[in-house]
């Protein structure tokens, strides 16, 4: 009997198949992202800026090389525009005056601290109860960290529309995560200097490149 | 007048909480016992004894009056939003094999126009009903007892004039009466069959020979006679027991009631037109102890699951010490209007609450101060500089104008040995607080330290050295 098939399989778009999830290599991906407020990193990074329902890493070698600068143009945009944002489990205290001076609304910042017992398990947790709410961004630190958590938190970040950044030590740049960025943060004569370790959608920038201070 | 009742057959199986649909409730007077709520089995008024020998595993309890007047009061506090006066009565012959009534009323004559008609009002009322967690009978008529009449005999179509009330209620029989067995017996022995029977007997024969209090009943029916009433009006707090029928030790059996009372007091917020701040939940245990757990909401709402979550979170992170015999709900703190209505056009809203509602479970898991809102504060001194708020901050205090400050800082300054300081380093002094006993005098600077921009700072006129922070 004939079927309404056409005649070559091959002549299929395999997203009629497979769904439209089915990225083709003779395509650009798509990447939904968010302008990191630096122009060499965003002119650096597929998409121009951070990966929106994906988690971005962040290494850094020590505190205090810069990390936690490369977000603040982001949640000051994010914040401006009404959009609740989170830290969870910071090493320290974000300090209120810095974050204001940056721009940020700090009504819509909420910061969730560390616990004694189960401290990574309880900052994944609150971070996918965030991700759930329609944070407009959740930054992360986790030191420990499994391939089945850091999944999850990836699962979490792409049902949401949310940017997650992940801050972690550099001592874990030679792990492969699920993230769909990996930065790397560190001072060098008394400027920071990033260095993208894997992005989706294009190859990573072999060159470190000068982010402003 | 318009009055709306709703009968309740199902009342006493349902304030004993039971979620087993299956089980009945009876009554005992003397010797013998009845049921006095339906089963997929068996009807009300069978005698227990009946009903056992014909379904040996029937789930049996026995009645509680005081529970059943709880949950009616409750439910009388909710229908208040759909006008008053409201009242409410559980009327009980006490005889073998009758049921108790348990009817409650609205004047919903005034209120129609705000809701926009029978229908509507009706539609409304009964999905919130629902809601509830309760079945009833609706009956609509211009006397109090002919919307009972109505409501018990299941007429479910409105009546509005008493001309026609009165043609509706002449065909019913005798039997639909919630009169004593012997006077119902003596009636019919007369020849009596339907009210229209009783309505044409004239007054005087009728009240010498049955007595004045049927023929008042009689009249009242059909709005001849007035019907006082004593009106029911929701108090300024909410507070809620529930008893369990039995002592709960695990947490998740006390889901089922927990929702119950949750969802009475979001009608409670709802007909008080108010929103939640504060809830405390107290768990009685034997021996009049009791453990309490309070929940504080960021932004006032008026949400059964939220105040459900918050509680449930906390029950399920603390444990119960001891096994639970009641629940008791409470809550005093309420917002007068600040409730975000849920607007058709602005998506925010309900992302705002479902971020609320997020900090609020994360609160339950982690710990009330776990979870906080950054604010700044004027103030020179850099540990005071900030604060850690619990709720929403109204405003926004402006912007911290002056040097650059660290973005992470250290709870407490860590020690340090002094540093090598490069030529030319500039300090920032920090003098102050002589005024109220954290007197600060502090030399600040800028530094990198193994490959990390630090916030440091001397004692003046001392070589201490301290790390206050990073600029990360």
């Amino acid at each position: 009997m004939e079927s309404a098939l056409p005649a070559r399989v091959d002549r299929i778009d395999p997203r009629t198949l497979l769904g439209p999830k089915v990225w083709r290599a003779t395509e650009q991906a798509q990447i939904r992202t968010e302008p990191t407020g630096f122009d060499v990193l965003d002119r650096a990074l597929p998409g121009g800026g951070w990966p929106l329902g994906a988690v971005s890493e962040v290494l850094h070698a020590q505190l205090g090389a810069g990390e936690l600068s490369l977000a603040l143009p982001l949640l000051a945009r994010l914040t401006q525009a009404g959009r609740p944002v989170a830290f969870v489990a910071p090493p320290m205290l974000p300090y209120a005056p810095r974050l204001a001076a940056a721009g940020i609304q700090l009504s819509k910042l909420l910061i969730v601290d560390r616990t004694e017992s189960d401290s990574e398990q309880n900052a994944l947790w609150s971070a996918e109860q965030l991700l759930r709410a329609a944070a407009g961004a959740v930054l992360l630190w986790i030191e420990k960290a499994d391939a089945h958590a850091l999944r999850r938190l990836q699962l979490a970040a792409e049902e949401s529309d949310s940017c997650v950044l992940l801050y972690r030590s550099e001592r874990y740049a030679a792990e492969s995560t699920p993230s769909a960025l990996r930065l790397r943060i560190w001072r060098q004569n008394a400027a920071p200097q990033v260095e993208v370790l894997k992005c989706r959608g294009a190859r990573p920038l072999p060159i470190p490149l000068r982010a402003a201070a | 007048m318009l009055w709306l009742c709703l009968h309740l057959p199902q009342l006493p199986l349902s304030a004993l909480g039971s979620p087993h649909a299956g089980s009945a409730v009876v009554d005992q007077r003397g010797s013998q016992r009845w049921l006095i709520t339906d089963t997929p089995d068996c009807a009300a008024g069978t005698p227990l004894s009946r009903a056992q020998s014909l379904y040996p595993d029937l789930k049996v309890q026995v009645r509680r009056p005081g529970a059943e007047q709880e949950t009616l009061r409750s439910l009388a506090y909710w229908i208040y939003r759909f006008g008053q006066p409201v009242t409410a009565e559980i009327q009980d012959l006490a005889e073998p094999g009758r049921r108790p009534r348990a009817l409650l009323w609205v004047e919903i004559g005034n209120s129609l126009a705000l809701f926009g008609g029978l229908d509507v009002l009706r539609d409304r009322l009964c999905n919130e009903l629902k809601e509830l967690g309760h079945a009833a009978q609706i009956g609509i008529a211009p006397t109090r007892a002919g919307a009972a009449l109505l409501a018990c005999m299941g007429h479910t179509d409105p009546i509005t004039d008493t001309e026609a009330l009165s043609a509706c209620l002449a065909n019913l029989p005798l039997s639909s009466l919630h009169w004593p067995g012997d006077v119902l017996h003596s009636l019919s022995g007369v020849g009596f069959r339907r009210l229209g029977d009783l309505f044409a007997v004239p007054r005087d024969a009728f009240s010498k020979r049955f007595g004045t209090q049927y023929r008042l009943e009689l009249d009242r029916l059909i709005g001849h006679a007035p019907e006082p009433c004593d009106t029911l009006a929701p108090p300024e707090s909410f507070r809620r027991r529930f008893e369990l029928s039995a002592e709960i030790e695990d947490v998740e059996r006390l889901q089922f009631p927990l929702k119950r009372l949750c969802t009475e007091l979001q009608a409670y917020l709802r007909t008080r037109d108010r929103g939640l701040r504060g809830v405390t939940l107290a768990v009685m245990h034997a021996g009049a102890r009791e453990t309490r757990i309070h929940a504080q909401f960021v932004d006032p709402h008026r949400e059964a699951k939220r105040i459900f979550d918050a509680l449930h979170e906390r029950l399920e992170r603390d444990g119960l010490p001891l096994p639970a015999r009641d629940l008791v709900l409470m809550a005093e703190d309420f917002a007068e209007a600040s409730v975000p209505q849920n607007d058709f056009f602005d998506a925010r809203a309900g992302q705002a609450q479902a971020w609320s509602a997020a900090i609020e479970r994360i609160r339950g898991r982690l710990g009330e101060d776990k979870v906080w809102m950054p604010q700044a504060v004027e103030d020179h001194r850099p540990e005071r500089a900030m604060r850690r708020a619990a709720a929403l901050p109204a405003k926004q205090i402006p912007a911290f104008s002056g040097p650059l400050r660290p973005s992470l800082l250290c709870a407490e300054p860590w020690t340090m040995p002094p540093p090598a300081l490069p030529a030319g380093t500039a300090f920032e002094r920090i003098e102050s607080g002589w005024w109220d006993g954290d007197d600060q005098r502090r030399d600040y600077t800028i530094l990198d330290i193994n490959g990390g921009r630090a916030w440091v700072y001397r004692e003046v006129g001392s070589d201490k050295w301290y790390l206050h922070g990073w600029f990360s």
